[in-house]
């Protein structure tokens, strides 16, 4: 199970404002704070709407890199930036995310996976509606990993992120996108399932209870990388306890090192 | 059981609703009278609870599932002739936003109203947009734009219509979560909307607009 933390992205507001006032001291720590919450990696995303991405995502890949020694995930749909990203980057490959199934701008982020031996996630998308059918997005899960495969990226480089929608608008969204982990499971071999985001609980009260949840329902079903608020306590104390249950942490030394630690307690942080 | 009682009981998401309005219909009640001051009225008071955050998402959408079933039973007992449409709306989220919920909720909304929707999808191309306006003779572009990235996008359709000379055939507006009315006030738009309830009024007050417009130029 991998734990990315999520906060370094620029549709934060605060984190738009730090980018843009070149902030460093701010950018910095909130590196640091995710680190000690448990982040194994962190999403670095530097797009803002009018600005220069490529020189902004470097900006921040290098300032983050002074604060910790975290792996990063290179969060952009622009080529350019990532390819601009990967060079100012150093240290182990980090993840590119994300291509979706159109042609272009995946072809050019795909090249750019195997130029730098890179892993990469791929979205359950292409450029029509987003279909609420598993079958359907499973066909477009099985184009994604033929078009990966084409360009020369082996499948256990690839993580496929199924899309977690929201269930105030269809209540059936999670048992829709728990076949479709599972379908991947049964049918890809080798290939990653990578969940982000807190769609789910969009329009609900408590999010971070719904959000939890779907978590531990999700790392059960099989789903190996995690994008998530680390610095929500409870998401990942439940994320250490899904692990430990799930036969995923070697005599649970992981979550009972979390214990010690006192990161296990249901208090906020 | 009368119009009012029927608002409640919408406003209630009570499922019972529909064999309510039967009810009322077999009892005589004017069945225009339980859609304007019944259903649509109860969709109002739904909306206000949304809107001072009593009530969520989820249930917004329930009301707005329960509407549709109590529209399609009153439809059956209305005059054939219901009159001309009170509008065209294309509607969509602009390209490169995936957001389907806030454009979907004001479709439906505006449908149950009477205005005549085509709903595009998401991230949808400023010239499909365009083309599908002009196909269907539409009176109102709508954009949505849930992220501060696709706001340009919104731009991006006045900008076409600017330069094809179509600017002065369509009222644009536009909505979504990082929208506001000087987002839209600084790109040209016609109007704004902070909620589905909101944007149904901004349709209609651009409607009355149009028509007196129409009626001056004559």
């Amino acid at each position: 199970m991998l734990l990315i933390g999520e906060s370094l992205n620029a549709s934060i507001p605060a984190v738009m404002r730090a980018l843009v006032a070149r902030n460093d001291e701010a950018i910095r720590a909130l590196a640091v704070r995710q680190a000690e919450c448990g982040a194994q990696m962190l999403d670095v995303n530097a797009a803002v709407p009018g600005r220069d991405e490529p020189e902004d995502l470097v900006w921040l890949v290098q300032t983050v890199q002074t604060a910790v020694e975290l792996p990063l995930v290179l969060d952009s749909a622009n080529p350019e930036a990532l390819r601009a990203a990967l060079e100012a980057h150093r240290g182990p490959a980090p993840i590119l995310s994300s291509i979706t199934d159109e042609a272009g701008s995946a072809d050019a982020t795909l090249s750019l996976a195997v130029e730098h031996d890179c892993e990469l996630v791929a979205l359950c998308m292409d450029d029509g509606k987003i279909s609420a059918d598993p079958h359907a997005r499973f066909a477009i899960v099985q184009r994604l990993i033929e078009r990966a495969t084409a360009a020369g990226l082996k499948p256990e480089r690839l993580y496929v992120d199924p899309l977690v929608m929201a269930i105030a608008t269809d209540t059936t969204a999670v048992v829709s996108l728990l076949e479709l982990v599972g379908l991947i499971r049964d049918n890809c071999a080798g290939i990653r399932v990578f969940c982000g985001g807190s769609n789910v609980s969009f329009g609900m009260p408590e999010r971070r209870l719904l959000n939890r949840t779907l978590a531990s329902m999700l790392a059960a079903a099989g789903v190996d990388a995690f994008l998530v608020n680390v610095r929500d306590q409870q998401m990942m104390a439940t994320l250490r306890a899904a692990a430990a249950l799930l036969g995923q942490d070697r005599w649970c030394k992981a979550y009972l090192n979390a214990y010690r630690a006192g990161k296990l307690s249901t208090r906020s942080a | 059981m009368n119009a009012s009682k029927i608002a409640q009981l919408v406003c209630a998401l009570d499922e019972s609703t529909v064999t309510a309005i039967e009810q009322a219909i077999e009892q005589g009640i004017d069945p225009a009278d339980l859609l304007k001051n019944g259903v649509i009225r109860g969709l109002e008071m739904v909306g206000e609870k949304f809107a001072s955050k009593e009530y969520f998402l989820s249930e917004l959408m329930m009301a707005g599932e329960l509407a549709e079933n109590c529209i399609k039973l009153i439809d059956k007992h209305l005059p054939e002739d219901r009159g001309p449409s009170r509008g065209v709306v294309v509607v969509g989220a602009v390209q490169g936003d995936l957001h389907d919920i806030g454009y979907g909720l004001v479709a439906k909304q505006l449908e149950l109203v009477g205005f005549e929707v085509h709903s595009l999808g998401v991230n949808i191309p400023a010239m499909t947009f365009i083309d599908k306006a002009q196909e269907m003779n539409a009176d109102i572009i709508g954009l949505s734009a849930f992220l501060v990235s696709t706001i340009p996008n919104c731009n991006e359709v006045l900008e076409y219509l600017r330069d094809m000379k179509l600017r002065e055939q369509f009222e644009v507006i536009i909505g979504g979560a990082e929208t506001s009315q000087e987002a839209a006030d600084a790109m040209g738009a016609d109007g704004w909307a902070p909620n589905a309830s909101e944007a149904v009024i901004l349709c209609q007050n651009l409607m009355k607009r149009r028509s007196q417009a129409d009626v001056a130029h004559r």
